[in-house]
């Protein structure tokens, strides 16, 4: 290709980016949303004038899997929610050992690192008590929670049961037909499902499936009768008529604004709801005024209508805690739940 | 039903002078990245995947699905310029592509490849349109038992790479086998071969694995060439600048019919893999490639034949249009790309799963007509790109090698933000400097370790569901015909091994 020809094609290009950007500027969106009530605008007003005083700052929000789940979604809306406080946040996925290299990762930054880890009770508390991380909550200083995924426990479409007292009559009544299709196995999402559905008293299969979308296609294959996975997968299925969701486990919430009509597993006298909630965490030493900013935007974004619809949509309840309830959450599920955890995780060990 | 109002919506829609602009930006940003070895493609979308925040749905998924169709095809530019694939879905395309480069047909190699990629990726496009509900049903239908057969079937294309040397296959195979394993089980969590190196415990990911592998080998060759001829390739000179300038010969349509199988094979194989959770554009691409090994008449399959390119190539672009079946059907993402386009979907307020062809009839129209349009821009860009990167191989090795292995090191340090993936990139290499030493197959080598966490994920699962009973792998159709397609490779190999003897004792 000879000079003059590169030269046409950039011209080319040029020509069509610059037309491309005045009719993409011109075009309307196929969906348009519609527009917010001016009240609210007016409302915004003062907020925004208070925001001004602050400067800006850039912060990392390290998400410790891989871009495109839950996770990642949930520190996604607040990263772009957090612009409006003039706090500029990137989310960095850093996947690897459920959480834990990048929970590893934030705890071995300097303080005044700006980065920040967007990580459940899983990756702060139930992988390090299953063995050495690196790492333990107590290399962290909360800044507040803000998320909180919903998982629910579904059946297969035709199942001879219609809810979670008959499914356990049914096991009871038929000993070790049923298979029950879960997360991995020897991880929380695993002792959850079995303080639900109790191996000693109930004789079922437990198989380890590799995640959620691999338990909704077990399920929807009939391969397992019932399956542990979050709700935002399990609704549309459901909706389908390809599943049936029989309870969620949700903790902060008994019934979650997605399916307020699927009642929550303690309805059914079954203390096992799930502790999933999303906290951001900076390393030990973090500045205290920057923690307290951050919280105090987060607290803002909770009640934001615009936020608490995403959340919903990806099967997510916004729920604030601030700095101190957020800690005070996380130990109370270390002091009641990870002992509990570990007799478990030895008894399992033993079995397999 | 078909409903020709929301067609004509999305049609008005996709074709518009904002959405070319997005699809072109998401192609060429596709090529530019996924020809840099060691960022795979799944990086630039999930840069581009906050765009869902300000962009309205039909500009944000031409953006992602340009990127997507450009990464998936752009991984090859490098794969058969330099001998080192810019994503892992191009890996199988290095021993034919690179070796045709060696013998002067670079320019030949890189149109098969773009045309290769555009067509596989065009057909899986029109699979998904008018087979979305068909080959979507199939899906749920495999199990752990019919996966655990799958792949199994797979695990046996391992001998039909060894058919020339069988003991340096199950070599090369055991190693791939072992670096599988190495970090957690999959299941469990636990521990295996970390030897206490707790950087280990996320195993060999793919990415630096296969980069390394094949990259650093080549490097470490050019290295060796410029300190024992550095006259040859320390300066650009005036021999060097000629042999910029010299016009190579371009692919015929003649060539390019004569691949028919390679490209139907790749394209089926592709989409119909594709479709699955789990195998991704790698295995596709090395399935098809070592499937179609078995019907080529070249004789140079698998050292540089066109036909090796083209069904390396038409199997991993057909896994885009593939991809997205599970997804439309049930809400299932089958792959980590799948799972950022979901997310973007999400973002845009599109929950996906069985209802979303009824509830969004025009978002769904406008995806299959997105990822219609998306292909003559691959092959626009790709066709004005290819006599860039053939005269780039012709820059002096003392200073294209050395940008390749900065480029290759970023990339790879990029990918996950971990640097101990820099030093897997450069463990994987010396065991491909040391496979290409005693001439091992690579083909094995990545099967195994593509299929040994998959097969051992499903078997396991399967025997768990079963409670120890294996007549459980039998049940099904599926199962069953995919143990006899397996039984009839072994017997094809011994056979095919029968005969290279026989050849051999008659020479």
């Amino acid at each position: 290709m000879t000079v003059k020809k590169v030269l046409f094609v950039l011209l080319a290009l040029t020509l069509i980016f610059s037309l491309g950007i005045m009719a993409g500027c011109e075009e309307p969106a196929p969906e348009e949303e519609p527009e917010e009530p001016e009240e609210e605008a007016v409302e915004e007003e003062p907020e925004e004038e208070a925001v001004e005083e602050l400067e800006d700052i850039e912060i990392d929000i390290v998400v410790g899997f891989a871009a495109g789940g839950s996770n990642d979604l949930s520190a996604r809306y607040m990263a772009e929610k957090f612009a409006d406080y003039g706090i500029m946040a990137n989310v960095v996925n850093m996947p690897g050992g459920m959480g834990t290299e990048a929970a590893y990762h934030v705890s071995t930054q300097s303080p005044d690192s700006n980065m920040f880890m967007w990580a459940h009770p899983l990756i702060m508390l139930f992988e390090p008590a299953a063995g050495d991380r690196g790492f333990t909550i107590h290399d962290f200083d909360p800044v507040a929670l803000l998320a909180s995924p919903t998982f629910c426990i579904g059946s297969r479409a035709g199942a001879p049961w219609e809810d979670m007292d008959d499914l356990v009559q049914y096991i009871e009544d038929n000993p070790g037909e049923v298979t029950l299709g879960g997360q991995g196995e020897g991880n929380m999402m695993h002792f959850i499902a079995e303080l639900i559905l109790d191996p000693d008293e109930l004789d079922y299969t437990y198989v380890g499936l590799e995640g959620g979308a691999d338990v909704a296609m077990n399920l929807t294959g009939e391969h397992v009768d019932v399956g542990h996975l979050s709700l935002a997968a399990a609704r549309p299925l459901h909706q389908d008529g390809d599943l049936t969701v029989l309870v969620n486990t949700q903790i902060l919430v008994e019934r979650d604004p997605l399916m307020p009509e699927i009642p929550n597993v303690i309805e059914f006298g079954i203390d096992a709801q799930e502790p999933h909630p999303l906290a951001l965490w900076g390393p030990k030493g973090t500045d205290p005024a920057l923690i307290e900013r951050l919280s105090e935007a987060m607290s803002q974004m909770a009640d934001d209508p615009e936020l608490i619809d995403n959340y919903e949509g990806a099967g997510m309840i916004a729920h604030y805690l601030d700095t101190d309830e957020t800690w005070d959450f996380f130990m109370d599920v270390e002091e009641n739940m990870i002992p509990r955890f570990k007799e478990w995780l030895e008894e399992y060990e033993a079995r397999e | 039903m078909f409903d020709m109002d929301a067609m004509r919506e999305a049609f008005f829609v996709v074709f518009a002078l904002d959405t070319a602009l997005y699809i072109m930006i998401g192609v060429i940003v596709g090529i530019s990245v996924g020809a840099i070895p060691g960022l795979a493609h799944s990086l630039p979308i999930a840069l581009v995947l906050p765009f869902s925040f300000v962009l309205p749905i039909h500009q944000t998924m031409g953006l992602l699905i340009g990127t997507y169709k450009g990464g998936t095809y752009g991984g090859s530019i490098t794969a058969i310029s330099f001998g080192t694939p810019g994503t892992s879905g191009a890996a199988a395309t290095v021993a034919d592509g690179y070796g045709l480069t060696k013998l002067g047909k670079g320019k030949k190699a890189l149109e098969m490849g773009l045309y290769a990629s555009v067509t596989g990726d065009t057909l899986s496009d029109l699979a998904l349109i008018f087979l979305v509900v068909p080959i979507g049903m199939m899906a749920p239908r495999f199990g752990p038992a019919e996966l655990s057969a799958l792949y199994f079937l797979a695990l046996s294309l391992v001998i039909v790479f060894s058919t020339e040397n069988p003991g340096k296959g199950i070599l090369a195979a055991g190693v791939g086998f072992f670096l599988a394993i190495i970090g957690r089980d999959i299941l469990t969590g636990g521990l295996r071969f970390t030897f206490g190196v707790r950087y280990l415990e996320a195993g060999f990911p793919l990415v630096p694995l296969l980069i390394g592998f094949f990259a650093v080998p080549e490097i470490i060759k050019k290295i060796k060439e410029v300190i024992e001829r550095p006259d040859d390739s320390g300066v650009i000179g005036e021999a060097a600048e000629k042999l910029l300038k010299l016009k190579e010969e371009g692919l015929t349509l003649k060539e390019f019919l004569a691949s028919w199988r390679g490209l139907g094979l790749g394209t089926i194989i592709g989409t119909l893999l594709g479709a699955l959770p789990g195998p991704g554009a790698t295995l596709c691409s090395y399935t098809a490639y070592s499937v179609t090994s078995q019907f080529s008449k070249d004789v140079n399959y698998g050292k540089g034949a066109l036909e090796g390119v083209a069904t390396a190539e038409a199997a991993n672009n057909a896994t885009c249009g593939a991809t997205f079946i599970p997804l439309l059907t049930f809400g299932i993402p089958g792959s980590s790309i799948a799972a950022l386009l979901m997310a973007a979907l999400i973002m845009q307020g599109i929950p996906l799963g069985p209802r979303v062809v009824v509830d969004h009839t025009v978002v769904v129209y406008t995806l299959f007509l997105l990822l219609l349009l998306a292909n003559p821009f691959n092959l626009l860009f790709g066709k004005i790109l290819i006599p860039v990167y053939s005269k780039l191989t012709r820059i002096p090795a003392a200073i294209l090698w050395p940008v390749i292995t900065l480029v290759l090191v970023i990339g790879t340090y990029a990918l996950n933000n971990r640097p101990f993936d820099i030093v897997i990139c450069l463990i994987a290499g010396v065991i491909g400097y040391f496979f290409k030493w005693f001439k091992l197959p690579d083909g094995p080598l990545v099967l195994s370790f593509l299929v040994t966490p998959l097969f051992e994920a499903n078997f396991r699962q399967a025997l768990t569901i079963s409670r120890g009973d294996f007549t459980y792998f039998f049940t099904s159709g599926i199962s069953q015909v995919l143990w006899i397609v397996t039984l009839a490779t072994i017997i094809l190999f011994v056979r095919k091994r029968r005969k290279t003897d026989a050849d051999i004792s008659g020479n």
